[in-house]
């Protein structure tokens, strides 16, 4: 006899497609910047639209001697100073903030997680909350084992399975600086944890619009049929900033660009312009799919990474009509620092659908406006038939998927010029996200907790999609790091790079799209 | 024709309009002519403009024209629509129909662009001129939602007239009568013309908030284990009533989603009405599913007002097995209508709960 699995039958139909559970949310690192940039708000956007449970407490964690009084404040503060609360509300905040409430104590001393087990308990007896919790780890990548570690020995954490309730870990990016670090990384948390309780966070992936590509591609039946290499030339992948390193000195020196950006963001865009279309939108049919994508492009071996490769710093220059410093000069920085501040990168797709198509990738500091996109760009017509008419005189068609900050799709196609005679000129038609869909929409943030709150790990970085970046970016960070004979800066700040990004593109014949 | 369109003169903000008389074929020029007003205001990009949907309104009723545009503003926030309301108006001349116009930029966030909104006002006995007037002032190629703001419409002209065009039709049941009669107007809805339009019903997404958190109770693994014990139900009911109540048509709707959803329910579900001081009658209080042979019991709870819902389930033995609270969302028309528009396609769940 083979027994039938029970089907929930009200679930069928329904717009949720799954209730959030009673939980409580812990942040490590809880007087830190992201805390009160993004986690807080994030959280108060939640509790407005009532997506929360209304079984739902927050205890902050951190070093900073703060009571509930004071953390509470903190919300308050955060909510009205963040630009991303979309409706603020009082009795909202009054109600999130009687469910707030701080422990202080050191990551390393476990009598402080004694400390924060008692206050758990707490909760989950005043808010109904079950045992659910929700470890949220946002402080530097370093103290992520010593505080599971901590947690485990507390007995905060049991591997899935044990308990009837439930335990997530939320650990933002960097995971890990390198493929060894990584793996070392994966293994000390799953000492602790099975896979399916870690949610690495890459908030790119909460962005609407970034999940908008995949509705782009997958949900119209127009652009899926010549989504590869007989239509393509290439595609260029962009995340630009304006802004320098701010007072991130020391954690940049150690990290730079590749590490920052190109191993995760840029790695997640080029993976869901370059995906296959998964089976189902599950975690796992989703991820193996982008992961595919990252193990099938070819690796930058020493011989290619010239003609494939390129590193930039930014020196002193004019960004938005102000002076500013060069990285060298930035607070933290060493006068003969060679961290790169921004790379650009050919990559190639060694599959069917995409062989021989180049994917061009960039991303720096310091650049002249803030901006992400991936830029999809069509081979040209293959022959005009208007007399007097060159096909040198028309680009070619591109779309253009821009993520942030104004997000919008834009196809560049050529059109008449009116008149008497024969001329084309590209045009570009715009769809602008927001003018279509008038409400406001939610942060990644939001996006992300809720996922993790409904155990949803489709939109989160598992171990061997971590692993196959770092493979891939290894080579270029071993080479760039035993080079030292690099002239920096070599771009002045407000610039669009150094002018090797420029060549990477001219050796194929190609440009980088302006912006 | 003529129309009465209301556009802000050049250099001037929208509410500093200046009614003048159109006809209603130069609607869709004076909407540009207003839309690059804004846009001298705000010198921003309100050029960029898009539309999703239109949105036609049926108001049969002048005194509630007021009501309907506030719940239709509320939905340009978030929606940018063409919405055309037309209002019944035994005070309008015959041989026209006068419009009012305006576009909004204003209500959604920065820098998105919203809805153009038309109200045309007509007398009952101008049915074709009105029909003419929507029909002229669609946006093109984009679904039509049509809102009927008023009792039953199967025998009101202009709404045939209207329904022939409209991609969804969306009532609110409550106003047809409450309990069997009101849902027998809704069954004929959704037969009508062949089923070829899709119908939204406000009442029905009043007790969106108990389905989803009947449906939640039944996510955890242990209470679903219970459900198959489960083969009886309650549903309670407010009344404000003294005499006997029809059955409230919100607990009716539910008990068909409950029987369509767990057919060996059906016949075993009690309505009961329970004299409350609520001030919405009809409203739903409690949901038990229980067990005829054993302690098992899933009950949702409403005590009403602010409050959130609650629920517990029990084992066999009575124990209890898990306990929830649940928030209770927002009931305003507003909010309402949005949910009916947000989804244009046919709810299977409402069909099959009402057969």
């Amino acid at each position: 006899m083979v027994a039938t699995e029970l089907v929930n039958p009200f679930r069928q139909g329904l717009r949720v497609d799954r209730a959030t559970e009673p939980c409580q949310l812990v942040i490590f690192g809880a007087s830190g910047d992201l805390t009160h940039r993004k986690l807080l708000p994030a959280i108060y956007n939640l509790a407005q639209a009532q997506l929360l449970p209304a079984a739902f407490s927050v205890t902050g964690f951190a070093r900073q001697a703060m009571d509930d009084a004071q953390f509470r404040s903190l919300l308050a503060t955060a909510v009205a100073e963040s630009g991303e609360v979309r409706r603020r509300d009082q009795q909202t905040l009054e109600e999130l903030e009687q469910r707030v409430h701080y422990v202080s104590g050191d990551f390393h001393d476990p009598t402080a997680y004694t400390a924060l087990k008692a206050a758990l308990e707490r909760s989950d007896a005043d808010y109904g909350t079950g045992g659910n919790r929700i470890f949220y780890i946002a402080t530097p990548a370093s103290l992520y084992v010593d505080i599971v570690e901590k947690l485990h020995a507390a007995g905060l954490v049991a591997q899935h399975g044990a308990s009837a309730s439930f335990v997530r870990v939320v650990v933002e990016k960097p995971f890990g600086r390198n493929l060894t670090s990584a793996r070392s990384l994966d293994k000390e948390l799953l000492d602790y944890l099975c896979e399916d309780q870690v949610y690495r966070i890459d908030h790119y992936l909460g962005k609407e619009t970034v999940q908008n590509i995949l509705v782009f591609r997958f949900a119209n039946g127009i652009f899926e049929p010549i989504w590869n290499r007989r239509y393509v030339d290439n595609v260029q992948i962009t995340v630009a900033e304006s802004l320098g390193i701010e007072s991130r000195g020391s954690f940049y020196e150690e990290t730079g660009v590749v590490r920052d950006i190109i191993q995760n963001h840029a790695l997640q865009l080029m993976s869901l312009v370059a995906m296959e279309p998964p089976t189902t939108f599950d975690a796992r049919d989703f991820r193996d799919e982008k992961i595919r994508v990252i193990e099938a492009i070819k690796p930058l071996g020493a011989a290619s990474l010239a003609q494939s490769a390129v590193r930039g710093q930014y020196g002193p220059g004019y960004v938005a009509g102000e002076s500013v410093a060069g990285y060298r000069q930035e607070d933290g920085v060493a006068l003969d620092s060679i961290t790169p501040t921004y790379a650009a990168l050919r990559f190639f797709v060694d599959n069917w659908r995409w062989a021989d198509v180049p994917f061009y990738v960039r991303s720096g500091k310091r650049l002249p406006k803030r901006t992400s996109e991936i830029a999809i760009h069509f081979k040209q017509a293959p022959h005009l038939p208007f007399r007097k008419t060159q096909v040198g005189e028309l680009t070619s068609n591109v779309l253009a998927l821009s993520i942030q900050p104004n997000e919008a799709i834009t196809l560049r196609f050529g059109a008449k010029v009116p008149g008497p005679s024969m001329r084309v000129r590209s045009v570009a038609m715009d769809f602008g996200y927001g003018a279509a869909f008038g409400a406001e929409e939610s942060s990644a943030y939001e996006r992300l907790i809720l996922d993790c709150m409904k155990g949803d790990q489709t939109l989160f970085d598992r171990a061997d999609g971590v692993e196959a970046a770092w493979s891939l970016l290894d080579p270029v960070l071993a080479a760039w790091d035993a080079d030292r004979a690099v002239a920096f800066p070599n771009y002045a700040a407000g610039t669009w790079g150094p002018p090797e990004a420029d060549r990477l593109l001219a050796q194929d014949g190609r440009q980088w799209r302006h912006l | 024709m003529a129309a009465l369109v209301n556009v802000p003169p050049d250099g001037a903000s929208p509410d500093e309009s200046v009614p003048k008389q159109i006809s209603v074929s130069d609607v869709d020029r004076e909407l540009d002519r207003a839309w690059k007003s804004l846009a001298a205001i705000r010198g921003d990009v309100m050029a960029l403009r898009s539309c999703t949907l239109n949105v036609v309104t049926l108001v049969p009723d002048a005194r509630q024209a007021g009501t309907a545009s506030s719940a239709i503003g509320s939905l340009a926030a978030v929606h940018p629509i063409r919405a055309i309301t037309v209002v019944e108006d035994a005070e309008a001349p015959e041989e026209a129909v006068r419009a009012w116009v305006g576009v909004d930029g204003s209500k959604g966030s920065a820098d998105h662009a919203c809805g153009a909104e038309i109200m045309l006002r007509a007398h009952p006995d101008s049915g074709p001129r009105a029909l003419s007037a929507v029909r002229g002032l669609l946006a093109a190629d984009l679904p039509v939602a049509l809102w009927w703001r008023g009792g039953p419409p199967l025998r009101a002209p202009l709404f045939a007239s209207m329904a022939a065009f409209a991609d969804k039709i969306i009532v609110d049941s409550v106003r047809f009568g409450d309990g069997e009669a009101g849902l027998d107007t809704l069954r004929r809805l959704i037969e009508y013309d062949g089923r070829r339009a899709a119908i939204g019903d406000l009442n029905w997404e009043r007790i969106a908030a108990w389905r989803l958190s009947i449906a939640a109770c039944f996510d955890h693994a242990d209470v679903l284990a219970l459900l198959p014990e489960l083969d009886r139900c309650t549903i309670e009911f407010a009344t404000n009533s003294v005499r006997t109540t029809p059955a409230s048509a919100r607990a009716l709707l539910l008990a068909g989603w409950l029987t369509d959803r767990v057919p060996r329910l059906a016949r075993r579900i009690r309505l009961n009405a329970r004299r409350d001081e609520h001030p919405l009658t009809g409203s739903i209080l409690r949901v038990v599913l229980s067990s005829s042979n054993s302690g098992c019991e899933v009950a949702v709870s409403w005590a009403g007002s602010a409050e959130d819902m609650s629920a517990a389930a029990r084992g066999p033995a009575g124990q209890e097995v898990r306990s929830w609270k649940f928030s209770r969302d927002t009931q305003s028309e507003a909010e309402l209508l949005h949910r009916c528009v947000d989804e244009l396609a046919r709810d299977p769940l409402l069909e099959a709960a009402l057969t």
